[in-house]
């Protein structure tokens, strides 16, 4: 694994923390924390619950910095805190899978209530992917992490993660189908009319 | 979708799709019509759902705006005095042994005469003084301090002696909510427990201060507690002798007049925890202001540094840290 300047930053923040420097683990964290905040919250989608899972993972970081091996990046160390502390909770507590708001909302334009309309189905077709495809596209897909990356926050083999994303965009596909049918975003996608079923419970079994 | 798929099916083309199926599963797609044209839908709509999320990906997520402050918040609880170290007793022996240089044997024989000589004092004190009056010599003026007001005391009065009564006890002392007549330990009251046996001078063991210890006091055994009770004769984790029990051979009486309200002052707890091996400035989950074989004892509850599902329990008599045996239990207990 090769140290980037980030994580050699990290790294001394680390030890630092563990040499006894109150505020090393809070400068930490403060490097990661909109970031982490970002997975826990496509990973549950719920902000309150995103911004627990974020601090229950932290204090854990925080009581466990000794168990930090340095094979991984510290920032991968810190995401799959994160991922364990969001499926804890989504294990724990059957999270509510609602769908929020965008933070600023758009102008009342058709196109811009169109963009909102799709984000709510992406994001709900997301939410009810299983956990483990749902992670592993948050990570790769929506957080532009490298398969090897993310294979390494969730330990296993980057096929797996490979395979994770594109069963789960097999899943998604049927989902939002429809939205296919009207590629008129993003440059759309050539598409025979009637090829994409709308996905309403086509994948049965 | 032209036609329908199970989840098997669904999950093997996904997988034909990533090239991450094996030969004979890219064979088997390949060899069905059906499953063929799904492949060929399913990488069409693989680049749509790609693009919504890639689109999906653009939106910003900002964290909540007083995100970082609340996270500092929560990691000062966290903060080194809510962290105790407690260090091996053994470690801590071999260290000073290491430090001073002086054979085991020298070091012995100038413990059990200071045991002599303390014993000797603590006779002429018992004659001599009340409780009160000892009280105010041993610990000084009793005043309030930060450090009192977050100690989480109770003082049920609980004799540890009997089997299994600190793992009995330890669910009721590390839950919130009332604490009735505890939160009185730390706050100004008598930390005495009402119980008849405080009456009775006090017979503490007369052994080095950590008598006969294991190296490690005592260890966890997954799902169950060992403890070690000094100052007793048999020396078995399941023989928990009584400190007051005046046959058994190898005590003697000292400063018998000390009360537990001694261990009420920040001050005298802090040398308590300097003679068990902590740091002075442990903070401990729990305190409760009890008894042990009948005599008056402080039970003190520590968290394990990177051992979050254990305890150390400490039982302590009043004279804790005033340089005689007064550790009369220790041991390791599941976190309940």
């Amino acid at each position: 694994m090769e140290a980037s300047g980030g994580d050699v930053r990290d790294r001394q923040l680390l030890r630092a923390h563990l040499a006894g420097d109150p505020d090393a683990f809070g400068a930490l964290a403060h490097r990661h924390s909109a970031r982490l905040f970002a997975v826990a919250m496509r990973t549950l989608g719920d902000r309150e619950e995103a911004a627990d899972a974020v601090q229950d993972a932290l204090i854990r970081a925080f009581r466990k910095a000794d168990t930090f091996r340095g094979e991984a990046r510290v920032s991968t160390w810190l995401h799959r805190i994160v991922i364990n502390a969001c499926l804890d909770r989504a294990r724990r507590q059957a999270v509510r899978r609602t769908v929020p708001l965008p933070e600023h909302e758009p102008a009342d334009t058709r196109d811009a209530l169109v963009d909102r309309e799709r984000t709510l189905d992406v994001q709900a077709a997301l939410a009810g992917l299983p956990s483990e495809q749902r992670v592993a596209i948050v990570l790769v897909d929506l957080q532009g992490m490298p398969v090897a990356e993310a294979a390494a926050v969730l330990g296993v083999p980057a096929g797996t993660i490979k395979s994770r994303c594109s069963r789960g965009r097999a899943r998604l596909s049927l989902t939002l189908g429809h939205l296919a049918r009207n590629p008129d975003r993003h440059g759309g996608v050539e598409q025979t009319s009637g090829e994409i079923d709308n996905g309403h419970g086509k994948a049965g079994g | 979708m032209s036609a329908e798929f199970s989840d098997a099916e669904l999950d093997l083309l996904a997988d034909v799709l990533a090239g991450e199926a094996a030969e004979a599963d890219v064979a088997r797609v390949h060899a069905s019509a059906r499953l063929a044209q799904g492949l060929i839908e399913f990488g069409r709509a693989d680049a749509a759902v790609r693009s919504e999320l890639a689109a999906l990906a653009e939106v910003r997520i900002e964290p909540p705006a007083g995100l970082d402050a609340r996270l500092r918040a929560a990691l000062a609880e966290f903060d080194a005095p809510r962290r105790p170290r407690v260090r091996q007793l053994a470690a801590v022996r071999v260290a000073r042994a290491a430090r001073t240089g002086e054979p085991w044997l020298l070091r012995a024989v100038a413990s059990v005469a200071g045991l002599i000589v303390l014993a000797g004092i603590g006779i002429a004190v018992t004659q001599g003084s009340s409780e009160n009056e000892l009280d105010a010599v041993a610990s000084g003026p009793q005043q309030a301090s930060p450090l009192a007001a977050e100690v989480p005391a109770r003082a049920t009065g609980r004799d540890y002696a009997r089997p299994g009564a600190v793992a009995q006890a330890l669910p009721f002392l590390l839950a919130d909510g009332n604490k009735s007549g505890a939160d009185a330990a730390l706050s100004g009251g008598s930390t005495d427990p009402p119980a008849p046996q405080f009456q009775v001078p006090l017979r503490l063991p007369a052994a080095p201060q950590f008598p006969a210890a294991p190296d490690r006091p005592s260890s966890s055994t997954g799902g169950s507690s060992t403890g070690s009770a000094f100052g007793t004769t048999g020396g078995s984790t399941g023989s928990f002798g009584s400190p007051g029990d005046a046959a058994v051979p190898g005590r003697v009486e000292t400063l018998s007049a000390v009360t537990l309200n001694r261990l009420r002052n920040p001050t005298a707890r802090q040398a308590c925890f300097t003679a068990l091996g902590l740091e002075p400035a442990t903070m401990p989950e729990a305190l409760d202001f009890a008894r042990y074989a009948g005599q008056p004892a402080l039970m003190i509850v520590l968290g394990v540094p990177d051992e979050p599902a254990a305890l150390t329990v400490f039982v302590v008599g009043p004279t804790c840290g005033q340089g005689t045996g007064a550790l009369l239990f220790s041991g390791q207990f599941d976190r309940p």
